[in-house]
């Protein structure tokens, strides 16, 4: 229960910095010149990039194109989207 | 002296402006102006309406942050009349945003972008006049 837990707890961290970019790459398309926005931009690609990395490593690929394993093909044994629990 | 049409116009505007609660906050009102105005006939009309709109209600007030500087008036607006029939678009700080949390579940990171529907709330209609001309 506590690795199906972490696994949800890293989902939902990683759907919110994905958000937090797509909302920073817009402010950047119109104020190309802010460096805050910049600065934010990156630091929130490292979190993302690490959250991605320990969701791979822990819980299984998050997408087909990041299947790391290289004995089994680990993405079509994730559950499916039936097959989750409902919160 | 204003002519009644430039007048109603305007008030017609402002109204406008606050039911449909165009964030003006970020409008630089000084750089505006100079560009704008400079050597026309119309900065006069406008600065007619800018004092009777920000008659004792006006303030400045700057962001802590991002070093800019506006006029606001005691509702959180602009005092700023830009110029009739013309469209522009505010400049947008970088500062103060949501937590990555908070910013998902509102739908923006940005506070003064999260301007939830309220359906049936009175509070920014009005019947006659604004505050500003008080008619």
């Amino acid at each position: 229960m506590d690795a199906k837990c972490n696994c949800r707890t890293l989902m939902k961290r990683i759907r919110e910095t994905d958000f937090a970019i797509v909302e920073t790459v817009l402010f950047l398309n119109s104020h190309p010149e802010s460096k805050e926005a910049l600065a934010y931009y990156h630091e929130l690609k490292k979190k993302n990039e690490a959250l991605r990395a320990e969701y791979n490593s822990s819980c299984g690929p998050l997408t087909a194109y990041s299947n790391e394993c290289e004995n089994e093909w680990k993405w079509v044994k994730m559950p499916w989207p039936w097959e989750l629990d409902s919160d | 002296m204003l002519g009644a049409y430039e007048y109603s116009y305007a008030l017609f505007f402002i109204r406008m402006t606050e039911i449909y609660r165009k964030d003006l906050s970020q409008v630089k009102v000084k750089t505006m102006y100079d560009k704008r105005y400079a050597g026309r006939g119309e900065k006069r009309v406008d600065e007619e309406i800018l004092l009777k709109i920000s008659e004792g209600r006006s303030h400045m007030k700057s962001c802590d942050k991002c070093d800019s500087e506006t006029a606001f008036d005691s509702s959180g607006f602009a005092v700023y009349m830009p110029a009739l029939a013309m469209v522009y678009t505010p400049k947008q700080s970088f500062c103060d945003l949501y937590t990555e949390e908070r910013g998902l579940s509102r739908g923006t990171i940005f506070p003064k972008l999260d301007k939830p529907f309220l359906p049936g709330s009175q509070k920014y209609v009005r019947g006659g006049g604004c505050d500003g001309c008080k008619m």
